[in-house]
């Protein structure tokens, strides 16, 4: 606010100046051409003379000078823009900025284009059946298995009964007799009959195993005395090495 | 004609689904037992196999006591998926006592003989055979029960013993709680139909476990059926199938001990088991103890194989209970537990 109030100032200033430069003539006029009296001419160089009239008279001189310099420095600087913005380098950056700008907007376009061509692809009848197949097994095995763990449970809780086993241990016991006897008449009639039974046959198995037990205790003791023998003929062996030393 | 082509792709799948699912059952199932073996000893049914380690790097050999109750060939049941094969690409001698299919005349045999006649005596051939000063003990269930039996008597050196999911506190079991209860109040007694039945045939022994973990069993159809396109996926399958219904008879001397003795008296914590004169106590196990269990184990759940760490006097004891069912232990966990306790050979570019 204060410097466009000291500039109107200023133009005001110039403006009167101006008038009275054009006095000043005007006064030389009047003397010469004798219209004015000679105290009156006195009066008005007196006046022209003031020194704040030749400090104003001076500052409209730079303010000249500044305005012309001012547009001197403006033509220069649009000069240098101008030769600036003409650099071959300049260009080139600009270049690569518009093809990074293309990469992108390629770039944008294939990713669109790959989106598209998967969601078709997704989106393929067969493929659905495909995954619906996979889908469809796992399923079915995770279902059964969950079933089945159901159904053991409620089986394996039922049976898990006092009852049950108390009934269990009755029948066992009746099934154990009825088993017995069913068992004797078999070795009694078998025997009558002159066929060999389970029993008979085991019994021949259990001599044969008797056998193999003798023959294992053999191979033992058999390998414990090569054992020992081995021992006691190293240690001999060391004996005469160590008495043949000695001589 | 994509969409043609889809469309036969598709049949192609589900032709093959369903070839695959029938064809399972069609065919005998691939061989198991695949790991190079030679038999060392053999007495009755039972047999010794020695499994040598492809490149020895332990001094320690491993026995294996698998249980009496299937085959031991799911230990080695197919490259790639078998616990002997990656022990011995791992550089350890493998010992697994096989007890064979039990016939009418071993209808007497007690776990007592089994542990005395077999075990000890497996044990002491395998460490005469390996030249070995002691030996890693690996049971797996029942057999794990019957190693653990057998370290706590062993005038042996035991040097580690390692228990998967084997039984030993049968005090409580989560299902048929009731069965359990009338057993040990004495008011359910199968000793007499043990005695007459002589040698509880296969097929019992299949309903009894079967009845314990799942009474009604068709969800593994539904895995075949999942994945029956799958070539490699159906021979496993057949083969781990095979092995399911490979059930053995038991010896019903066996089976009324096991009644008597750890069902009903629960012995193995509470004592009270003689083994050839000797008193079979846990307390007497001072090996180095591995004891695994299975969260999602329904035969033997982790309840019945926890307990065993508070009975021995091992100073070394880990208990690891692992994601998986009653044959889902990995032999991974393994690894890095025996590795420190079998004595490596050091080479001498590594000295």
């Amino acid at each position: 606010m204060k410097h466009k109030h000291k500039r109107k100032k200023m133009k005001k200033g110039t403006i009167k100046l101006q008038k009275r430069l054009m006095d000043q003539n005007a006064v030389e006029i009047l003397k010469r051409t004798g219209f004015a009296t000679e105290q009156q001419l006195n009066q008005l160089q007196n006046l022209l003379n003031n020194e704040d009239l030749i400090k104003l008279a001076d500052a409209a001189d730079f303010c000249g000078k500044l305005k012309k310099a001012g547009h001197a420095m403006e033509q220069q600087l649009n000069q240098g823009l101008q030769n600036l913005l003409n650099n071959e380098n300049l260009t080139k950056l600009a270049n690569a900025a518009e093809f990074y700008g293309n990469v992108k907007k390629t770039g944008l376009a294939l990713e669109q284009q790959v989106n598209q061509g998967l969601q078709n692809l997704l989106s393929n009848e067969d493929l659905v059946k495909f995954a619906n197949a996979a889908e469809f097994y796992g399923k079915l095995k995770k279902t059964g298995l969950a079933l089945e763990q159901q159904i053991n449970q409620r089986i394996q809780n039922l049976l898990n009964d006092e009852d049950l086993v108390k009934l269990a241990n009755e029948h066992l016991d009746l099934l154990s007799r009825n088993f017995r006897a069913l068992q004797n008449t078999i070795e009694v009639l078998f025997n009558i009959l002159q066929v060999p039974t389970k029993n008979d046959v085991a019994n021949v198995a259990k001599l044969t195993l008797q056998t193999e037990e003798k023959v294992d205790n053999l191979e033992e003791h058999i390998i414990k005395l090569t054992e020992t023998v081995e021992k006691a003929l190293c240690k001999d062996m060391k004996a005469k090495k160590g008495s043949k030393g000695n001589v | 004609m994509s969409e043609n082509r889809l469309d036969k792709d598709y049949l192609k799948l589900e032709k093959e689904r369903w070839t695959g699912f029938f064809n399972a059952f069609l065919s005998l199932p691939p061989e198991s037992d695949i790991t190079p073996r030679n038999a060392i000893w053999k007495k009755n049914k039972v047999t010794l196999w020695y499994y040598p380690a492809k490149q020895k790097k332990y001094n320690i050999p491993l026995f294996l006591v698998y249980s009496m109750v299937n085959q031991s060939f799911i230990l080695d049941l197919a490259p790639g998926s078998s616990t002997i094969e990656a022990f011995v690409h791992e550089g350890y001698d493998v010992y697994l006592i096989d007890f064979g299919v039990p016939g009418y005349e071993d209808k007497d045999l007690t776990l007592n003989d089994y542990i005395q006649q077999y075990i000890q005596k497996g044990v002491q051939r395998a460490l005469r055979h390996s030249k070995a000063k002691s030996v890693t003990i690996i049971g797996y269930c029942l057999g794990g029960t019957l190693a653990a039996m057998y370290t706590a008597i062993a005038e042996e050196p035991v040097k580690n013993l390692i228990l998967t999911v084997a039984p030993i506190d049968f005090s409580t079991f989560p299902i048929f709680d009731k069965w359990l209860m009338a057993a040990q109040n004495g008011q359910l007694d199968v000793g007499r139909v043990l005695e007459t039945i002589g040698l509880v045939p296969a097929p019992f022994i299949e309903a009894g476990v079967r009845m314990i973990t799942s009474p009604l069993y068709f969800s593994h159809y539904l895995s075949l059926l999942n994945r029956s396109y799958d070539k490699e996926y159906v021979q496993h399958w057949r083969r781990f199938n095979h092995w399911t219904k490979s059930h053995i008879p038991f010896p019903g001397a066996s089976l009324k001990q096991l009644f008597d003795d750890m069902i009903k008296g629960n012995k193995l914590i509470n004592g009270g088991i003689q083994i050839n004169g000797k008193s079979m106590d846990l307390h007497n196990i001072h090996a180095n103890l591995l004891v695994l269990s299975s969260k999602y184990d329904r035969l033997v759940p982790e309840g019945l194989v926890y307990p065993v760490m508070d009975l021995v006097s091992s100073e070394d004891k880990t208990y690891i209970s692992l994601e998986g069912g009653h044959t889902g232990v990995s032999p991974a966990y393994l690894r890095n537990w025996l590795h420190e306790r079998s004595e490596p050979i050091v080479t001498a570019n590594e000295k």
